[in-house]
């Protein structure tokens, strides 16, 4: 169950034989799929007429003087709040990144950055909704339960072998599930090496 | 007898679509026969006989489509029957040569006799075991749930359509094989995902099951935790694991399955026996492999070759003292959440259905136990329901948003999607674009390009199988489970094109027609958007 999510940014490499497929599908597009409640995988392609278009758009030297970017903004409730960069190599087609934050949704822009930093996105993704994670603080005015009794339903459950969240209104177990929670958090963050807190940032709505 | 709660026994059984016509012998398809013999089978048996004792008894079973297709399919069966005779031999051979040996002897016995009573069941519904259930469930002892098409994990297809697709197939194909529409349905892996309440609601589905955070962690919180069914916004009720019973079972260390009087998987006569005397029941390729037929007990920590006998009878002794104290355990569970919760709780144990009888040999004959030993207390305090029953007697249940979650490892995507098989993500999604795309340019598509359609929807479904990504990740027959995924990825491709292009190739259709023909109704319009 959950026992620890992944915890920091991976490439990979790829030992499968993909003959008989096609690299790519000659579209200029990112999607992104929920690995766990923290972690993205990102997959995208850049044909070449938007290559095409952006040299025309921004000069021959656009590509040496930009970098490969993907821009992750968080879209819960529907608003895009704030965001993160991460940077990605050219040859990559693929890319897994940690959001460092449980329960919220997220949508890709995959672009470039100038070198006057100006960003230019290319293809937007799908919105992302991550699965849930951690007990719910609502509770339900039709299904009233005291805390003490919903605590002895968690034990009776095995919810510690099921993983544990923010319970906030309960006394007796919360400290341990916070404690393990913040743990979690802290491991999932993105590296300061891949995802330099420098580069997160706000949108101004 | 006071009922203070319900327990719930959901067994999950699947298989990938394996079939492969063009080859005398397949290798993979064994999993298909060796699942016949050792779980499927016994099953049948062990509910039989409940009736024939007049011990009452219920179960909810999944069969999912792909299951059900390769059990309904004439070449499958009629290759599973030569199996069967080749292994019926090799057991009576075997009698022959145990007969000066009692340490093994009483297990050729066993084996012979049950491979006798498989021949049997086989032949009373003429190869079609489908029938077998259908009458379990037509008489009211097991509730059939179906499962998604081709068992796709539906929290990682980004296109609605595609996703609605894999639960109507699925529904059309139930009806066929069981002459209803299905109840309630297994989402593979257990994953759900937002949203996919809505299609179950729309298929006429009452119910799924989930992993148990996906009860624990909904919204609002869930007020009798896992011991009661949650309803969607949507109307569809969610039953999850009970995880005390999951582990009773499942674990390595402490779990039933692990007793030294059970039988030892990894000693099989395939490895242990001379060459010559073991060949002819080898596969063509003459590598020694497992046969099933074991002659010895788990014994305990210690090297294949130091494994004791098995012993028959102290195996089936064990099956039911582990029964007795299952059901002694769910006695106080039940008594223990009767007085927390202020009603009755419903414990649902889930398992694949495939670890009774293939992996724990001795699994079937547990489960027979379990309904004897309740029949035979007469202070117990619970009683077996299916959801249906439940949800008839109970059908006030809290309205809750479930968490999507999975069964898998850390309860999440990641045993579907991790550096092994990430790959094949990219395709999987376009392909199912592509699909829409095409269907809904030909709305009205006849002849070759209809049949054109249909198969590219089977290659589709084929390729979405989560059986694919999971051999990647564990690691064993990775090698079949890329071609397969790849060559469905291809095959899909090509039609595409040749859709699109006005150029069916006949010779190319018509070949995958009859390797890959699951769903053989199957109606490309379910992909309009």
């Amino acid at each position: 169950m959950v026992n620890s999510f992944s915890s920091k940014l991976e490439n990979k490499t790829k030992p499968v034989n993909k003959l008989g497929l096609p690299k790519d599908y000659g579209d200029t597009a990112i999607t992104i799929l929920p690995k766990d409640p923290v972690s993205i995988f990102a997959y995208w392609s850049i044909n070449r007429e938007t290559k095409k278009n952006l040299e025309s758009k921004y000069g021959n030297d656009f590509f040496k003087n930009s970098k490969l970017v993907i821009r992750i903004y968080d879209m819960t409730d529907d608003t895009r709040k704030t965001g993160f960069d991460v940077f990605i190599d050219t040859t990559d087609n693929s890319y897994y990144i940690n959001v460092g934050k449980f329960n919220r949704s997220w949508v890709a822009d995959i672009g470039y950055i100038t070198s006057k930093g100006k960003f230019i996105s290319v293809a937007k993704s799908n919105i992302l909704n991550m699965p849930k994670y951690g007990i719910s603080a609502i509770t339900d005015e039709q299904w009233v339960m005291l805390e003490s009794e919903f605590e002895k339903i968690l034990k009776t459950s095995n919810l510690f072998n099921v993983g544990t969240s923010s319970l906030e209104n309960s006394k007796e177990i919360s400290k341990i599930i916070f404690e393990k929670w913040k743990k979690i958090l802290s491991n999932s963050l993105p590296s300061s090496q891949n995802v330099p807190n420098s580069m997160a940032f706000v949108i101004k709505k | 007898m006071n009922i203070q709660g319900y327990w719930c026994l959901q067994l999950h059984a699947h298989l990938p679509f394996v079939r492969h016509p063009n080859y005398p012998d397949f290798l993979e398809e064994d999993w298909l026969y060796e699942a016949i013999t050792e779980t499927y089978l016994p099953l049948i048996s062990v509910f039989e006989n409940l009736i024939k004792d007049n011990i009452d008894f219920r179960l909810t079973m999944t069969l999912s489509p792909s299951l059900a297709n390769m059990l309904a399919d004439s070449l499958l069966q009629s290759r599973y029957c030569n199996k069967l005779n080749k292994l019926i031999e090799l057991s009576y051979k075997e009698l022959e040569r145990t007969k000066n040996n009692p340490a093994f002897h009483n297990t050729a016995v066993m084996y012979n006799k049950n491979l006798i009573c498989c021949k049997q069941i086989w032949e009373k519904y003429n190869g079609n075991i489908l029938y077998a259930f259908k009458n379990l469930q037509d008489i009211g002892k097991i509730e059939i749930i179906t499962c998604c098409a081709t068992h796709g994990f539906l929290p990682l297809m980004t296109n609605k359509t595609v996703i609605k697709a894999q639960i109507s197939i699925a529904c059309k194909d139930y009806q066929k094989h069981f002459g209803k529409r299905p109840r309630g349905i297994w989402l593979a892996e257990c994953a759900y995902n937002y949203g996919v309440d809505e299609i179950l609601k729309n298929e006429g589905l009452k119910f799924f099951f989930s992993e148990a955070h996906g009860i624990l962690y909904a919204t609002p919180r869930p007020k009798y935790g896992v011991f009661a069914p949650i309803y969607c916004p949507s109307g569809v009720a969610v039953f999850a694991r009970d995880m005390e019973t999951a582990q009773q079972v499942w674990s390595a260390e402490s779990g039933y399955p692990g007793d030294f009087d059970y039988r030892e998987f990894y000693r099989d006569i395939g490895y242990d026996l001379d060459y010559d005397y073991i060949k002819p029941y080898l596969h063509s390729d003459g590598v020694r492999r497992n046969t099933g037929i074991k002659y010895h007990r788990i014994t305990g920590k210690t090297e294949l070759n130091n494994k004791q006998p098995y012993n028959p009878i102290w195996a089936k002794n064990k099956a039911k003292i582990h029964a007795q104290n299952f059901v002694f355990n769910r006695q106080n569970q039940i008594k223990y959440l009767r007085t927390i919760l202020g009603k009755e709780p419903i414990v649902v144990s889930m398992y694949d259905a495939e670890l009774f009888g293939h992996w724990w040999f001795e699994g079937p004959e547990f489960i027979n136990q379990i309904f004897r030993t309740i029949a035979a207390d007469k202070k117990n305090n619970f009683t077996f329901i299916t959801p249906i029953e439940y949800l008839k007697k109970f059908p006030v249940n809290q309205v809750s948003n479930p968490a999507p979650s999975s069964w898998g490892a850390k309860g999440y995507y990641e045993v579907w999607l991790n550096e092994k098989n990430d790959w094949i993500y990219m395709h999987l999604n376009k392909i199912a674009d592509r699909m829409v795309e095409i269907a809904s340019t030909n709305k009205n598509a006849t002849g070759l390009k209809l049949k054109a359609l249909n198969q590219a929807a089977r290659e589709l479904l084929l390729a979405q199988s989560s059986d694919w990504p999971f051999i990647m990740t564990t690691g064993t027959m990775v090698e079949y489970a890329e071609k397969r995924i790849k060559e469905h990825i291809y095959n899909f491709n090509t039609l595409y094109e040749q859709i699109k292009n006005n150029t069916v190739n006949e010779n190319f259709l018509a070949n995958l027609e009859n390797i890959n023909n699951i769903f053989p109704n199957i109606d490309y319009k379910v992909y309009i958007e």
